[in-house]
This record gives structure tokens, sequence and C-alpha cells, in this order.
């Protein structure tokens, strides 16, 4: 089921017990989720891209980590890493500790932010960089709050979960209830109802990780535009997304496009913020065809 | 799992690692000839696998270039490789033959010759790609004739999209003579990003036909004679209007790409993004890749990418 296939692999990073799958040979692709530890999509993993990674790992080495907090990684040690710094810092130190790179790195949401920072602040680790539906690296504000205002579901519960993620979807059937569970154990995990815990009833979230990540990407976006993406960029985007509309992703293309030529977009449709899920037949074709396209130069 | 049959055939593809997508050559072999409407038609056609179709832009008449297949003499050569490519002049185009009669200077018949070029060919169906006008003529020719064709690709036009063209504010003042080399240069270089792509090799092809006979007599008919103003403006916009309300109601028949350049100066991104919603309403397999660093001819800035692009997404839709 999903990625277990392939047999956990734990690595230590910086104290950070922290869980990953690979398979396959050749140049090294890292898959990276979003969501935010702690809160409704606290559920996302590395066994999202279940529909990506045995395709991927016939022509590449595929990497699929969870985050810091995330999955089955641990939480942050300290109070103050309950930021996406922290959770982009633990991601550079997995790469590091992988001693692998350069990586083609991919990123979808929140994920696509670590990348995206990764990618400006650690180009030499990096060969190329994907990003898929994230408002979190864009300009503007993602509309999660306005779509997910209205779950009718008790938080934490799997009827809110199967909600959330249909709601992010424009086609649900990838939305199956294998799915829903595996994301629930993670959900109920002890170490989830620490960051729970910490993100909502200390109130971490509002005082710490979302002014932090302001902070983050002002200077993000300032680095963008005067730096500017060291290597070739990929925005893969789904045409329905409801919660990271295709316009942040226009928005997005245009701050990087202006300093790094080698930037492209593909746009599928009928996908909302899953676009890898719903179209996993385009997204692992597009992919692979951009990443063997940044190998060969063209 | 997800449908993998798409992925799978990506990979067999990947497994040959040393595929050269770079042009190291512009020859694309023999020119062939064959009767399509009455009118003989000038085409190439090489290599076995996937039948891929490549439609040039502009239209009979042009006092900007004269266009013809060898407009994808950067992709023909390589593609041939792994596919049977095959690429045609346009009705009154190269060394097409002009349109039999003057109430032919139209858009419908370009379409109507394209039709009969394929269906005298007898290999349907086919992966269609069209650049600029040519983007319009492999649309037109998916949604009058699904029979035809596998996928799609539209390539930057303008032509086709809602929106009002560019082209009069990029291309104001050319340099007189038109239809010299020095003009077909400075056209060529403005709908460029990067100037340097406008090779010799490609002006001697444009030069070559402006100088012919028959391509005189469309100029003539079109400007002097009016026709382009009096006939084939007016019947283009009625059939583009058609054209749209047909995307939005029965929508493409088969899978479809739009492939656009991020600076074309004259089929703007913009008017690009109004058309993908067209193709977006009813067909779902619709695709969008965009290019940076591209004008107009995103086929000949970007030639590897592109040919890339092309050649695992045909490979996909066997």
């Amino acid at each position: 089921m999903f990625l277990q296939e392939y047999g956990e692999k734990w690595v230590d990073i910086d104290g950070i017990r922290t869980r990953y799958f690979e398979a396959g040979s050749g140049r090294r692709v890292v898959l990276v989720h979003g969501g935010t530890k702690g809160d409704s999509s606290g559920g996302a993993n590395a066994e999202d891209f279940h529909l990506n990674f045995a395709e991927l790992a016939k022509t590449f080495h595929v990497i699929s980590l969870d985050r810091l907090g995330q999955g089955y990684t641990d939480n942050p040690k300290r109070d103050e890493d309950w930021t996406m710094a922290a959770s982009v810092r633990h991601f550079v130190g997995f790469l590091k500790a992988l001693d692998k790179a350069p990586y083609n790195v991919v990123g979808h949401s929140r994920g696509g932010y670590v990348v995206a920072r990764t990618t400006l602040d650690y180009p030499r680790l990096i060969e190329s960089c994907v990003l898929i539906d994230s408002s979190t690296a864009s300009p503007g504000p993602g509309r999660n709050e306005i779509v997910f205002a209205t779950n009718p579901y008790k938080a934490g519960t799997l009827e809110a979960s199967r909600w959330t993620y249909e709601r992010y979807s424009c086609t649900t059937q990838h939305v199956t209830n294998a799915w829903i569970e595996m994301k629930q154990k993670i959900t109920e995990l002890p170490k989830n109802k620490v960051a729970i815990a910490k993100m909502k009833d200390e109130g971490f979230l509002h005082t710490r990780f979302l002014p932090s990540l302001v902070e983050e990407k002002d200077e993000f976006f300032s680095k963008l535009d005067t730096i500017g993406m060291q290597r070739p960029i990929m925005l893969f985007w789904g045409y329905n997304d409801p919660t990271a509309p295709l316009d942040l992703g226009m928005e997005l293309y245009d701050l990087i496009a202006s300093k790094q030529p080698r930037t492209s977009l593909h746009i599928v449709n009928q996908a909302g913020h899953h676009s890898f899920r719903e179209r996993a037949a385009e997204f692992n074709r597009v992919v692979t065809e951009f990443i063997e396209g940044v190998a060969h130069g063209d | 799992m997800a449908t993998n049959v798409l992925a799978t055939n990506v990979l067999e593809r990947t497994t040959e690692a040393a595929r050269n997508y770079v042009p190291t050559n512009t020859d694309m072999g023999e020119e062939q000839w064959l009767d399509a409407n009455g009118n003989r038609t000038r085409y190439f056609d090489q290599g076995e696998g996937e039948r891929i179709v490549m439609i040039h832009g502009a239209q009979f008449g042009a006092k900007d270039g004269a266009s013809s297949a060898k407009t994808w003499a950067l992709n023909f050569p390589v593609l041939k490789a792994w596919h049977n490519v095959i690429a045609f002049d346009k009705l009154g185009q190269g060394y097409t033959d002009n349109p039999k009669s003057d109430t032919d200077y139209t858009m419908h018949a370009i379409v109507q010759h394209a039709i009969a070029f394929l269906d005298k060919l007898g290999k349907k169906p086919y992966h269609l790609v069209g650049h600029s006008r040519g983007g319009y003529v492999v649309t037109r020719v998916s949604l009058e004739r699904p029979d035809l064709v596998n996928t799609c690709v539209c390539v930057s036009s303008g032509s086709l999209s809602p929106g009002q063209s560019r082209t009069h504010l990029v291309f104001k003042d050319p340099p007189q003579p038109q239809l010299t080399r020095e003009s077909i240069r400075w056209y060529c270089e403005r709908y460029s990003y990067n100037p340097k792509i406008v090779t010799e090799d490609w002006l001697d092809g444009s030069v070559a036909i402006a100088e012919t006979e028959r391509n005189k007599i469309a100029v003539a008919k079109m400007n002097k004679d009016g026709l382009s103003r009096r006939q084939f403006l007016p019947q283009m916009a009625k059939q583009k209007a058609e054209t749209h309300r047909w995307l939005l109601e029965r929508g493409m028949p088969c899978p479809t790409l739009v492939v656009w350049g991020y600076n074309d100066p004259a089929a703007t991104l913009d008017n690009g993004m109004q058309l993908i919603e067209l193709f977006m309403e009813k067909q779902r397999d619709t695709e969008v890749r965009i290019f940076n660093k591209s004008g107009h001819f995103v086929m000949r800035e970007h030639p590897a990418a592109f040919n890339r692009l092309i050649d695992t997404y045909v490979s996909a839709h066997r």
C-alpha cells in the first residue's frame, strides 16, 4: 500500500528522526509534500506521492521524505522551530545528510516554498526545481481560509479530512478511503496531538508560524528579485486550483522568469490543488521531460 | 494506482537516453507533391512511427514574409528520427498553388485545403502541430473532422485568440520595399525574443518564395485588389467567432496542448490565456506550456526543448 513496499528509511537530521522512502537509480529527484504541522493539512506526508513515485523511479533515483513535524518525522525540538524556516533548514540538512547533490527538487504547496527557498539559498545542492500549486511560494494570498471556512465536521475527524481534500480537488477520484485513512493515522499520532497543542492551543500558529512566514516570504521575494533563481524552474499548476489559483502561479512565473531564462509553466486542466495526483500521468510525463531537458541542457 | 499508460511510454523513451533533440541540420528531405482539392501541394514526409503533421503560419499574400513548411526546419529533421513527420505548404503559400478562384482567398478555403491534404495522404489519425495561423488551422480541422486527429498542438496562435491583434503596433513602419530580404529579416527579428535566431538559411527560403510569380500574384490579389480587407479578414473574423462557440459548446475532440512564448510581442500571452479558457471549458485533456525568453517562433527560439516536448507528448498519446 502506498510507498510501504519500498520500506521506510530513517535518518537523523540534527536530532530529528526523519522518515523517507527511496527507489530507482539515476539523477536524484526529491519529492516534498505540502501541509503545515498541527493544522487540518497536517496529514500530508511522503506517501502523498504514491501515484508518482513508482513511475519516476523507473527513470530516476526518487526520494520522498516527511518534512519536519509532519508524517512520521519528529516534531521540532525547540519552540522557536515551529516555523517554515525551520522546515527549510531541516530539508537542507536532509539533502546534505544524503550527500547525493545535485538534486532535482519537486515541492507541492508549502513544500513548494521549501524547495524554492532551498534552490534560492543553496543553488549548489540543486540541479532543477519544480513547484506545484504553491500559494506559499507565490506573492499573493492563498484562498484556503475562504475555501475551508464552512467545514461542517469536527476538526481532526476522518470526515473533516475527507471534506477538506475533496474541497481542494476538481475531480475527487483520487480522494480514496485508503488515502484518507492513511492520513488519519498520522493525525491521530501522539506526536501530532502535541503539534496541534503547540500550534492551536499554545497559539504558535499565530504567534510564530504565520508572522515568521510573512518575514520569510519578504526575504524570499526580495532575493528572487535581486539574485533570482540560479537553476531551471518549472511551475506545474492545476487550472482549477481553488486555494492556489492559477493567477498566483502566473504572478510567481513573472517573478521567476524575469531572472531565470529557463523557466517554464505547465498547466493541466480539471485539476485542483493536488494536480500531481489528479493528473498523475501528465505530471509524471512532464516532470520526466523537464528533468531530462535540464540534464541535456536544452 | 493511477493510469500509468502514458508514463510507461515516456519511460520506454527515456531508456534511450541518447535521444538528441538539438537540431544539427535543417534538411527536410525530398520535396513531394500531391493534389489536394485540385491544388498542387508541396510537402515533406519522412520517418516512421506516429504521424505528426506540422502546419506553418501566416497566409497567402502576406507582406511580412513568405512562410512555408520550412518554418519547421529545426524540428522536422530531429523528430523524424522517431516519428513519421509530415509538413506541407498551405494553400497559396510556399510552393503550393494559389486558390483557384478569387472567392477562395479565405481561411475557409485554407482549412478545406488542409483537410483535403490530410485525406489524400491517407495516414489518419494525425498529431497536428500548428503555429500561428497554422494553430488556427489545426484547431479548426480538429473540430470539423475529429476522425483525422489524434492530438492537437496549437502554438502561439494569435489568429485563434480572443482579443485584438497587436501586429499593427509591433510592425509599424516596416522597411520598404516589403518582401525583400532586409524587410523579411526586420519582421522576423521583431517577432523574436532573440533576434539572433533569424538565420540566413531561414531567410533564404522566404526570399526565394517571395520572388516566385505565384507569390507575387497572391500579394497583388490580397493587397492591390483588396481581397484581404474586403473578403479574407471579415470571413476570418466570422469563422473565428464560430470556432470560439464550438470550443465552448462541443469542445475539442482530442487531447490538446497549447504552447506559447512568454515574450511574444504580437500574439501576447494575455490573449493566449483567454484562448486556453476556451480550450479548457470542454476538453478535459487540455494542457498548456509556456516558454520563457521566447517570442512568436517558439519552435525556433527553443528548438531542443520544443522537440522534446512534442516527442514526449506524442509518444504519450500513441
